[in-house]
């Protein structure tokens, strides 16, 4: 027993710390990898190549507190005659048939007890890119900014924004 | 971002790729090298003070040795030590390509420091056989070149660390706002307890197989160094692990992706197989496992830069994608004007409206037949010689065929708007003469 004592320790110190790393990977796998979406959405051939502006389907984003989802009518003024037989275009059609709506996995999504209005940054002439990252750029969309509190004051400090805690938690 | 950026051209995905292996393999040039440097002058000063103190023969000549192994000359330390680092910055001033980030001016202190501390660190060598008439200011030399390479490499730490983190790159102006910034600092001590490790693992390589002439005639001395070596490599390698997954932890959701997780588990093994060959030099010192064990830290130095450059190229994913769309567009121009000869703007105009047209108005126009839109042989003869009026519509769309959805305001460019007004008008001049000619 006491031949092997140091291969043990050995062996128990980085298991512990392997059980640590898989423990790490599992809440990466299941709180933060991107998530795969119904209908592989490529916002690089929507935004970068066609060059659509991010209102044409977020039509709420310069309107109300949410910039919203586009509906499945939306997608299909135009798929109704663009690319209608590419497989995926053909799962919007089918959703369209059903009169369901898709969906959609959200990606940037705010605790409840904070208030963020689209309409209000945007009036201000921040562009989306500020805190969705070159969305244009991605064929999956991901979230490239933390969201968290400390990023959001940093941010208001920036521009000289108010940080009174009224300002988002009303 | 720098005023280099004027002279650089967009990098393509395959210039990306070649650019993560040329990184690659300067910091596996570098990195090992000047990690040694930092343990081995921080220990041969320590011990040049211990024999001043207590008059020690063994201390003395290990201070002596230490840091003519770890810098060898100066040549070796400007080849090793500063041209990979000079490659570093300027490889991520390609990479950074317009990307607004304070990181490759941090980097440029950082050279700028690594060079103060390479004069501090040889002045220290080369007055090493004057210590008894100098020693205050060779001592004092070998500790500020100690402290400008632990600030050289805290900057190089947090620039890397505020890459993987675009959120903050439009705030961070000064390399100290990242002193409170958990990943920057886990970088910066897991780059600490790497370089004494691998000083611990270098030390049994470097005297006991690469040249065993300064210790083979006195046995006091080599167990003393054996020893040494042997307790510094396994306390760190110990350690390493635990900063390796505070690393982790701290990383941005961004870099993270499957295969950081294997590399840190690669990392993890390796570190296992070091503290088992240490443990068994210890138990055994006849035992001749410096090769392996100094070879195996080289290993671990590339998995971590390998680690590094996937978290680094895991962030820039959608710049990479940009700079693509640029690299591209600027070929293509280069190729319309190759076609044309530069003399004649107003066909170079013409084709780069061809190719507006094709890659995004034909989505929903065709010339003769109802898409998404109406044909355009239906709707541009009321803009015939008023390519004004044209490009007033382009750029700000309404609607105006009840039969057909709203068109969207796309984001064009100014110079691209001319261009596809100017190709439209062209094309239509081009197919009524087609028509009159077969009717």
């Amino acid at each position: 027993m006491k031949k092997h004592i140091i291969p043990i320790i050995l062996l128990g110190y980085f298991g512990l710390l392997f059980l640590l790393l898989i423990g790490l990977e599992t809440y990466w796998y299941l709180y933060e990898k991107p998530q795969s979406q119904p209908i592989a959405f490529s916002h690089q051939i929507h935004v970068l190549k066609m060059t659509l502006p991010c209102d044409l389907c977020h039509m709420y984003a310069t309107k109300s507190i949410s910039a919203g989802i586009p509906s499945v009518s939306k997608c299909m003024d135009c798929h109704r005659a663009i690319a209608t037989d590419k497989p995926e275009i053909k799962k919007i059609l089918k959703y369209w048939q059903n009169r369901k709506p898709i969906p959609w996995v959200r990606i940037h999504s705010l605790p409840d007890f904070v208030y963020f209005s689209h309409k209000r940054h945007l009036k201000m002439g921040i562009d989306c890119s500020e805190c969705h990252g070159d969305v244009k750029a991605m064929a999956t969309i991901r979230k490239v900014r933390s969201l968290k509190m400390g990023w959001c004051i940093t941010c208001h400090k920036s521009r000289s924004a108010p940080t009174d805690c009224l300002t988002c938690h009303k | 971002m720098l005023i280099v950026d004027k002279y650089i051209l967009p990098p393509s995905p395959e210039h990306f790729l070649i650019l993560k292996y040329i990184l690659i393999l300067m910091l596996m040039i570098h990195l090992p090298f000047v990690s040694m440097l930092i343990g081995g002058t921080f220990f041969s000063v320590v011990f040049n003070i211990l024999d001043k103190k207590k008059q020690n023969r063994i201390y003395l000549n290990f201070a002596n040795d230490l840091i003519d192994t770890v810098a060898v000359n100066r040549s070796v330390g400007f080849i090793l030590g500063v041209v990979p680092m000079l490659v570093v910055t300027l490889i991520y001033t390609q990479i950074l390509y317009t990307v607004n980030v304070s990181a490759v001016n941090f980097l440029i202190y950082s050279l700028i420091l690594l060079l103060l501390g390479f004069t501090s660190l040889y002045f220290y060598k080369y007055t090493f056989h004057l210590r008894e008439a100098v020693f205050g200011v060779h001592i004092f030399s070998g500790i500020l070149g100690i402290i400008f390479f632990l600030a050289a490499y805290f900057i190089f730490s947090i620039s890397f660390s505020l890459l993987l983190d675009p959120g903050e790159w439009r705030f961070v102006k000064n390399p100290v706002e990242l002193i409170s910034y958990w990943n920057a600092v886990s970088k910066y001590l897991y780059f600490i307890v790497s370089s004494l490790a691998i000083t611990g693992g270098g030390i049994l390589f470097f005297f006991f197989h690469w040249s065993e002439r300064k210790i083979d005639h006195d046995s006091e001395y080599s167990g003393f160094i054996k020893n040494f070596g042997l307790i510094l490599a396994l306390i760190f390698t110990l350690l390493q692990p635990v900063l390796c997954l505070w690393n982790l932890a701290t990383l941005p959701e961004i870099a993270i992706s499957q295969e950081v997780f294997g590399f840190s588990a690669i990392a993890l093994f390796l570190s296992l197989v070091i503290s088992y060959m240490l443990c068994a030099m210890l138990k055994n010192p006849e035992k001749k496992l410096g090769v392996h064990i100094f070879s195996l830290f080289l290993l671990t130095f590339l998995i971590t830069a390998l680690n590094d450059q996937t978290t680094f190229y895991n962030t820039i994913k959608e710049h990479i994608v940009l700079m693509a769309v640029r690299a591209e567009g600027l070929s293509s121009e280069l190729k319309i004007r190759e076609l044309t000869g530069a003399a004649e703007e107003a066909q170079v105009n013409v084709k780069k409206g061809e190719m507006v047209f094709n890659s995004i108005c034909s989505a929903c126009h065709s010339f003769d037949r109802r898409a998404v839109g109406p044909p355009f042989k239906m709707v541009l003869p009321k803009y015939q010689n008023k390519e004004d009026e044209l490009k007033t519509f382009v750029r700000n769309p309404s609607k105006k065929n009840p039969g057909y959805p709203s068109m969207p305001k796309l984001g064009l460019k100014e110079d691209e708007i001319a261009s596809v007004a100017a190709y439209l008008l062209q094309r239509l001049q081009t197919e009524s003469q087609k028509q009159d000619i077969s009717k």
